[in-house]
């Protein structure tokens, strides 16, 4: 009681933007796994920028094909000899580009014309929705592909393409959630307060439909990923490796489309390696997904403490009260 | 009646001259909804004269809320005002395009809502949603706004108000929240505040305290409100004078000592008897059988006529015009005479 109480008072001796962003942080970190996603993915970046010059050339030798882990080879070589850890980091950058400026790109146009539809509403509404329809309509993967052939096979063009051609869900979604806050006791309270349709948008619906945009931005982050791998095989000049290297413009899923098929006669490392890569990858952006969802909504309760000790540590030196409670 | 009713009196009621600060002429308000058209406000008639409680009392669903939204244009999806005026500051306000609307809320006509959950954002700190009044209405900037609104929560008695200026909503208490709402509608120093149920969600105690609050921070800035609501115990504590409604429609008008001393029209005799009365503790509630209409047409007749226990042919028929009866109080019944026939109903 007396604990709760001391910590109170630190919490009420500093407010300001210092003591909002201390209490966002704290959220974010609320269960430990946001953190732990958080480094994993940093991880990723690390070994996707420091990889290409550490791993050793890309090759082909068939005479080492589907070889099984060693030392030399630790995640195995693919059915043309090339060493499938050099192929998983070099693709790993791809995989991280791809999928993040795709899935932000289609998030981005998809937020922005489902949230004006939604607060506008009336004509504004009617004709961006027709113009969703038409979104909806057009057959992604085959547009995508049209764009990139034109603008040549890079990780940018692709995750472009893709983000250019798959907002579609996202505004229908951003717009059923600003309509469904649009209406009510807050809104009317934000008109009161003087407030614009800018700012009633960003100030009162885009926090409140935040947290199912990350999710959904997380989603998008996979879909991306996968309908890039697919748009990459769809390419009529496709070749698995062109001398050794996965062809520009792709991810390491490439590899598991590649060779994950030998998992059926034995060679499993094919399967497993890349898939397990790619899979952490999502959940740890669903973790920080997670995270963030806490970060941004201050109702979230602050932590129970069993990831994060080192306060409890710093407290214990006399440093500053932590509080217990939340 | 009581002691505690009179004290809380102002005089500016009794000033009949003083002209009016809004004025509501014969509003009609429909709402389009898909099982057809709902007639929410048939023709509503009120007048608040400057630093006078107005309250408005009726059901739930007798227009009151609606009444008060439609004047400040928040109908929400569906609903029109299809004639009447509104007039303040010699401006109509019903005939006014949203942005020229703009101005006017928030700025000259503060409301305090009902709905304590919903009334703030959740995601900002509660100072700052005040605060965002005086700066979206360009009444001051950002940082004489934060001084401004501190002294003001001060004024309505938050404690600590430096550190509540940073807490988010969900961080206080009903009374806390209340109490931010009336400062963040009153911020702007309007003419007139809309009290929409003020104080029903919060506990009786707390209930008192926050309507203390606002009629000694109304009366020190000479603020008409005009307060809706179905406690008559909380109208008479406040209130100067007093509309009753139903249907969409003024049944009875008068100052509160008069409504007190001598409620005329049946439904006020229904609510009377339905409501705990100090003086007579031992007398059984007594609910008005029926439940109030969702009027799908117009009322031809009084809409209260179904559940009169004293309608005739005549009040099915026709709607009674608000008709004098006494200075200042005026009735819609057909069974209400005139000026020197009026006689109370006996209690039902």
């Amino acid at each position: 009681m007396s604990f709760a109480a001391i910590s109170d008072w630190h919490e009420r001796a500093s407010h300001g933007r210092k003591r909002r962003r201390r209490l966002a942080w704290r959220r974010f970190c609320r269960n430990g796994l946001p953190v732990i996603g958080l480094a994993y993915i940093a991880l990723l970046f690390i070994v996707a920028i420091v990889g290409p010059f550490v791993t050793r050339q890309p090759t082909v030798n068939i005479f080492q094909a589907n070889q099984s882990p060693s030392w030399a080879h630790p995640f195995g070589t693919g059915q043309y000899g090339q060493d499938l850890l050099t192929q998983i980091v070099r693709g790993l950058g791809g995989t991280l580009l791809i999928g993040v400026t795709g899935a932000a790109i289609s998030v981005a146009i998809g937020l922005i014309v489902g949230m004006v539809a939604g607060v506008f509403g009336g004509f504004i509404d009617a004709v961006l929705m027709r113009l969703t329809d038409f979104a909806f309509s057009i057959p992604t993967l085959i547009i995508a592909l049209f764009i990139v052939v034109v603008t040549g096979f890079s990780a940018w063009n692709v995750g472009l393409s893709i983000g250019l051609v798959t907002w579609a869900g996202c505004a229908r979604l951003a717009r059923g959630l600003a309509l469904s806050v649009r209406n009510g006791t807050l809104i009317d309270s934000a008109i009161l307060a003087g407030g614009s349709r800018w700012y009633i948008a960003t100030r009162y619906v885009l926090p409140q439909i935040a947290s199912n945009m990350i999710v959904f931005f997380v989603f998008q982050v996979a879909s991306v990923l996968f309908q890039s791998t697919t748009l990459i095989a769809l390419d009529p000049q496709y070749v698995p490796l062109t001398g050794g290297q996965l062809p520009p413009g792709s991810n390491l899923l490439l590899n598991l489309l590649n060779g994950g098929g030998g998992s059926y006669i034995g060679y499993r490392w094919l399967f497993w390696f890349p898939l397990g890569v790619y899979c952490s990858m999502v959940i740890a952006l669903l973790w920080i997904g997670d995270g963030l969802q806490a970060l941004l909504n201050p109702q979230q309760p602050l932590p129970r403490r069993w990831f994060a000790a080192w306060p409890r540590l710093r407290a214990a030196r006399g440093g500053k009260g932590v509080n217990m409670h939340g | 009646m009581a002691d505690f009713v009179v004290e809380a009196r102002t005089d500016f009621s009794n000033d009949v001259s003083k002209q009016p600060v809004l004025e509501v002429r014969d509003l009609v308000v429909r709402f389009e909804r898909a099982d057809g058209v709902v007639h929410a406000v048939n023709g509503v008639d009120f007048a608040v004269r400057p630093g006078e409680w107005l309250g408005i009392i009726g059901e739930s669903g007798s227009g009151k809320s609606v009444t008060l939204m439609s004047i400040l244009g928040l109908l929400g999806e569906g609903g029109r005002v299809i004639r009447g005026n509104a007039w303040f500051n010699g401006v109509d306000l019903v005939q006014l395009s949203d942005r020229q609307l703009r101005t006017v809320r928030g700025k000259d006509i503060g409301v305090v809502f009902q709905n304590l959950a919903e009334g703030f954002n959740p995601y900002l700190p509660i100072g700052s949603q005040i605060a965002e009044v005086l700066v979206n209405h360009r009444l001051c900037t950002r940082r004489t706004a934060h001084r401004r609104v501190i002294e003001f929560m001060h004024e309505l008695g938050i404690a600590d108000a430096k550190a509540r200026f940073q807490q988010y909503p969900h961080e206080l208490s009903g009374g806390m929240r209340q109490r931010a709402m009336i400062a963040s509608a009153i911020v702007s120093e309007p003419k007139v505040i809309f009290a929409d149920e003020p104080t029903t969600a919060l506990d009786s105690t707390v209930q008192m305290q926050v309507l203390a609050l606002l009629t000694d921070i109304c009366r020190k800035r000479g603020t008409a409100v005009v307060m809706v609501t179905h406690d008559l115990g909380v109208a008479a504590h406040t209130c100067d004078r007093i509309v009753v409604m139903y249907g969409g429609v003024v049944m009875e008008e008068a100052p509160i000592d008069e409504f007190l001393q001598f409620p005329t029209h049946p439904y006020t005799l229904g609510l009377r008897a339905a409501s705990f009365d100090p003086e007579q503790p031992d007398r059984p509630l007594r609910p008005i059988p029926g439940v109030a209409p969702v009027l799908l047409e117009a009322p031809r007749g009084c809409p209260f006529a179904p559940r009169c226990h004293m309608a005739t042919t005549v009040c099915r028929e026709r709607l009674p015009a608000l008709r004098q009866t006494r200075p200042e109080h005026r009735v819609a019944c057909h069974h209400v005479q005139g000026e020197n026939e009026h006689e109370p109903y006996p209690i039902p």
